[in-house]
């Protein structure tokens, strides 16, 4: 087996002078992001208008799916023509307690949302390896013109939670470029620096006014070209970024009781600062656990095909093999079936490091006119794909993204197992004592601290929180004031990737706007 | 044994016993300790980097190591003999730390500072443990939970 | 005083006789015979016998036609022994007459005429020799007019008015073919030179026999169908090239070159680019004006196409993979990848490895146990060499 090595000084321009954020990246970021706002707003508006207005008939979400990744493709291919376009994550819509990568194929059984269901869509588009991702997180109302009132209980806590994380997050990343601006509460051993630390601190302490946890696997990273963590089997050199996990809640938990664990060796996370000129990524999930009266942690679990059939929380009979596969690019093994070696070679040039549903293979992907017809003929294809899939996914030449879903892990349980140490994160999902947390909510966006112009793009995340309302009220005087430097003229300049219009279905027009 | 200086030194004889020593003394050291890179990675002070592996082995109580692998099997009797005496020695222990608490009459140095280590090894982690049960049967969650507020918090618009 | 030769049964007078005699070939082919314990035979019936061989050689040659230029001097060679031999027997015969006086006065019997036999001398040199033949052979020059039958006796008057019917009626007739008539530019002048070959040379067009006259030639032609010209190896084509002219075909031979690529003979295969067609079957004109011959197992044309030996078709045959090529976000994962795979390892090459590693350890420790055992370690020691 030999291994694939890039030269010293191809290395130096991929990693370090590709990503210096000039006038040219920068578009490129605010096109990724441009696209992928109007990715995002299509499907708002498809769910308002199937769901909500009822103005046209609802459809399975795997056609929904379909849809949306057609308008960025098609949106994709128009600009940039020389570059590598891709989508940096299929479109996925995570109902309830699923976290991530919930993404359904044409010939799965047919899935719609019900009333009360929180829906959270995520999708993301790469220009040239620059990348927007983007999550905003919905609720399905009562058809009606309007929601007859604000959404209640932990759901809306959570949402409201995550509302503020947003802002606050934002406001503390611009801050980066106007370090003399940093409020002197927070100014204490950093100096007027933005720290890991602090950032991590201010989104738990958010998350705990409105009684949520932030959920493990949540994120705040810096962004590289071709490098947004879309591969988790990738380990990544020079990665800077918070990633939390079990052991956090645990912390919070023992430093709520005056105690300090001094036994955790697994995870300490490096310290870094915030700088100009860095692209960061924030993906935070916050779940409420309002409605748990035992202690305990948010946990996810990966499930497949077996241990997705025990979780089913409602009688729905989805599939909970992965959806979504993503090449892993270390491994090298020539294929003995030819299908599967013509399959491998398509997606190493059709994909390249991006992940891709199995429908983004056919002929016909993308959709030119969401006809019968065409979406039978993807559906055709995936006899022909699924062949060839199994002999690449089993010399993990490409991985499958597992479906995530959220699980409630009480403390008891965990003291009870006397064989397993209080923070060891993955013996944790051993235990099988838990329950599902049905109620979450995600929001990601992208933002460019733009050096240039000192100010702070966000590329992506413009959407506002859907109408709902929390029994809980932040009260930190610190976090009022972040949050209110965000919208000040004399605070962090922001300037945010507005969607574009939506010509006809699954057509876009690409003019780009900032406000 | 004439001088260094002397005329007729054993030049010959000097030289091969350092070079003898010298290089004893190597090979010893090389036996003596597993080769081990003074890199981050094993170094124990370190920060632990992001790339670097964790572990997923479920910890089961004494972590015993093996490395390498022996053909010699425990015989019953033996392993009966060395259960017997593991009880006996934790009486003896149990015994002189009583004894030790109620006369405070020194005892041998190196038990005591056994025993120590091993009282203050379980003192973290029994300490959480104890605290958390405490927690959990009194099920007193009040300082875990936030209050709700009268006034709560609305967000968003009333449209779609 | 007699010089004598034993192998031969002779005498001679006087050593330098004596000598030449030994140097002759009748002496040799003797000495031969006298090793196989074979009596000796006299000249009269060698020199039979060399005829003979000469002529079985010339019979067997009419196979493989040989050049005009070789059977002349084939000719000449003939014409010369003959010469030669006429003029030995005068000699001879003189001396016969010497010797058998010699004899007598000797007193001895003389069974047999023992026929004393001088090596002849070159008395003519081989220039003089040819001309002293195209002398002969002109004064029976036959000539025949190109436009007149090559093989009609005159008596027949077959004489045409041009060249054109005289070929017509000698195909008709004799079925006499003109190879690559399209080509033939001096028929007038073929025609000529064979009437020149029949005529002048006494030689059948297709073999090299040679007649004493015309006529006789024209005898053995009709006979064995002779009446043809002879075309098939390179020498038969190169006789009469002369009157031909193909410089037309050499353009489309090269487009046929070009089209084809390369090929140079059956011996060379394509290294570069796909495998071209062979002709190697036919002639081409000479390439190595261009090409370059690299360490005897490549050539490189001028077109910059490589070709390799077919002795090392094994390794140009191979199919491998082509190289991977990565693009720019592949290059960019695989650079910021830090994964490390491990290597797999050859078991058996780690064993020996592992053998070398027990082995330098051992050595090591013997060593110092030697150098232990051997150490002095008496404290007061005095070597007594030293004192």
């Amino acid at each position: 087996m030999n291994q694939l090595a890039v030269h010293k000084d191809d290395e130096n321009r991929l990693l370090k002078t590709k990503n210096v954020v000039d006038d040219i990246v920068l578009d490129k970021y605010r096109t990724a992001g441009h696209i992928a706002e109007t990715g995002m707003s299509y499907a708002i508006d498809l769910i308002n208008q199937m769901y909500h207005l009822q103005s046209q008939p609802i459809k399975p979400i795997s056609q929904i799916c379909l849809m949306v990744d057609s308008l960025m493709a098609k949106a994709l291919q128009r600009v940039y023509t020389k570059s590598e376009n891709n989508i940096s994550k299929p479109t996925c819509f995570n109902v309830n307690e699923i976290l991530s990568n919930y993404s359904p194929e044409l010939d799965d059984p047919i899935e719609v949302f019900k009333e009360g269901d929180v829906i959270t869509i995520s999708l993301g588009v790469s220009v040239d390896g620059y990348v927007a991702d983007s999550s905003h997180t919905l609720v399905i109302y009562p058809a009606g013109k309007k929601p007859v009132g604000p959404l209640l209980g932990p759901k809306a806590d959570a949402i409201v939670a995550n509302h503020y994380i947003k802002q606050v997050v934002t406001s503390l990343l611009g801050l980066s470029l106007v370090p003399e601006k940093i409020p002197v509460e927070i100014q204490n051993d950093y100096g007027r620096q933005v720290s890991s630390k602090l950032l991590k601190t201010v989104v738990e302490s958010i998350a705990e006014a409105f009684n949520c946890r932030v959920v493990p696997g949540s994120e705040i990273r810096v962004i590289r070209r071709f490098l947004s963590g879309q591969n988790e089997f990738l380990q990544e050199k020079g990665y800077k970024g918070i990633k939390w996990t079990e052991a956090d809640q645990e912390a919070l938990i023992l430093s709520k009781l005056g105690l300090e664990d001094t036994t955790n060796t697994n995870i300490k996370p490096a310290e870094f600062f915030v700088a100009p000129g860095e692209v960061y990524q924030v993906n935070v999930t916050v779940a409420s656990i309002d409605e748990f009266s035992e202690l305990g942690l948010v946990t996810t679990e990966e499930l497949n095909k077996y241990t997705g059939l025990n979780n089913k929380s409602s009688d729905s009979n989805m599939n909970m093999d992965p959806h979504i596969f993503v090449r892993d690019f270390i491994i090298n093994y020539h294929l003995k079936l030819k299908s599967s070696r013509s399959m491998l070679g398509k997606i190493d040039k059709a994909f390249s490091v991006f992940p891709f549903k199995l429908s983004f293979l056919s002929e016909r992907f993308p959709l030119q006119d969401n006809t019968e017809e065409e979406i039978e003929a993807v559906k055709k294809s995936f006899t022909e794909s699924k062949f060839g899939l199994s002999e690449v996914l089993n010399h993990n030449l490409i991985n499958g993204k597992p479906i995530k879903i959220l699980k409630y892990l009480p403390v008891k349980s965990i003291l009870g197992e006397s064989s397993i140490r209080f923070n060891d994160v993955n013996a944790l999902k051993l235990i099988k004592h838990e329950s599902i947390v049905p109620t979450k909510s995600t929001e990601s966006f992208s933002v460019v601290l733009h050096e240039a112009n000192n100010e702070v793009v966000q590329l992506t995340g413009s959407q506002g929180p859907v109408f709902c309302q929390s029994s809980y009220q932040l009260q930190n005087v610190v976090i009022d004031q972040l949050i209110r430097l965000l919208g000040d003229k004399y605070g962090v300049k922001l300037k945010t990737v507005r969607a574009g219009a939506v010509v006809s279905d699954l057509r876009m027009e690409v003019k780009m706007e900032t406000d | 044994m004439p001088s260094r200086n002397s005329i007729n030194k054993p030049k010959d004889k000097m030289l091969r016993n350092s070079h003898a020593s010298s290089i004893g003394k190597k090979r010893a050291s090389r036996t003596r300790e597993s080769t081990r890179s003074a890199t981050s990675r094993y170094n124990e002070d370190a920060l632990p980097r992001p790339s670097d592996s964790r572990s997923i082995a479920v910890y089961t109580g004494n972590v015993s190591n093996p490395t390498h692998l022996t053909t010699n099997t425990l015989s019953n009797k033996k392993a009966k003999k060395l259960a017997r005496n593991q009880k006996y020695v934790e009486k003896r222990l149990q015994k002189d730390l009583d004894d030790q608490m109620q006369t405070d009459e020194p005892k041998p140095i190196n038990s005591l500072i056994k025993l120590k280590t091993k009282v203050k090894g379980e003192n973290s982690t029994e300490k959480i443990r104890k605290a958390l049960w405490g927690v959990v049967n009194g099920n007193d969650l009040s300082m875990f939970k936030v209050s709700p507020q009268a006034n709560g918090t609305t967000v968003g618009v009333q449209s779609f | 005083m007699v010089y004598t030769c034993n192998s031969c049964n002779l005498a001679f007078e006087d050593a330098t006789n004596q000598r030449d005699h030994m140097k002759g070939d009748w002496h040799r082919y003797n000495l031969k015979r006298r090793v196989a314990q074979l009596p000796p035979v006299d000249e009269e019936s060698f020199n039979l016998k060399v005829s003979a061989t000469s002529q079985e050689s010339n019979d067997s040659e009419k196979s493989n036609k040989k050049a005009e230029r070789r059977r002349k001097k084939e000719e000449i060679l003939e014409q010369k022994r003959k010469i030669l031999e006429t003029a030995r027997r005068a000699m001879q015969q003189k001396q016969d007459a010497q010797l058998m006086s010699g004899m007598e006065e000797l007193g001895l019997e003389v069974s047999d005429p023992i026929f004393i036999q001088e090596q002849p001398k070159d008395t003519l040199s081989s220039e003089e020799l040819e001309e002293q033949l195209y002398k002969e052979k002109e004064k029976n020059r036959v000539d025949i007019p190109p436009s007149t039958c090559l093989f009609c006796h005159p008596k027949e008057r077959a004489d045409f008015a041009t060249v054109d019917e005289s070929i017509e009626h000698m195909f008709q007739k004799h079925g006499l073919y003109v190879p690559e008539i399209k080509y033939l530019v001096d028929k007038e002048g073929l025609i000529r030179y064979l009437g020149e070959k029949i005529g002048f040379g006494n030689i059948c067009l297709c073999c090299n026999y040679q007649g004493r006259n015309v006529e006789a030639v024209r005898e053995h032609m009709k006979v064995k169908r002779h009446m043809r010209i002879p075309y098939e190896s390179e020498d038969e084509k190169l006789e009469i090239s002369e009157f031909y002219d193909f410089s037309s075909t050499y353009n489309d031979f090269f487009k046929a070159e070009d089209l084809i690529g390369e090929n140079d003979g059956d011996d060379w295969e394509d290294i570069s680019g796909e495998e071209g067609e062979y002709n190697s079957d036919e002639d081409l004109p000479e390439k190595d004006a261009g090409a370059i011959v690299q360490n005897g197992f490549e050539l490189i044309l001028p077109t910059g196409k490589v070709l390799g030996h077919r002795s090392l078709q094994r390794y140009f045959k191979q199919n491998l993979p082509p190289e991977r090529e990565l693009s720019e976000g592949q290059g960019t994962i695989v650079a910021a990848e830090d994964r490390h795979m491990l290597n797999v390892r050859d078991k058996k090459e780690f064993g020996t490895q592992k053998l070398a590693w027990r082995s330098e350890q051992y050595n090591a420790k013997f060593y110092e146990k030697k150098a232990a055992k051997n150490a002095n370690n008496q404290m007061h020691y005095r070597d007594q060499l030293l004192q």
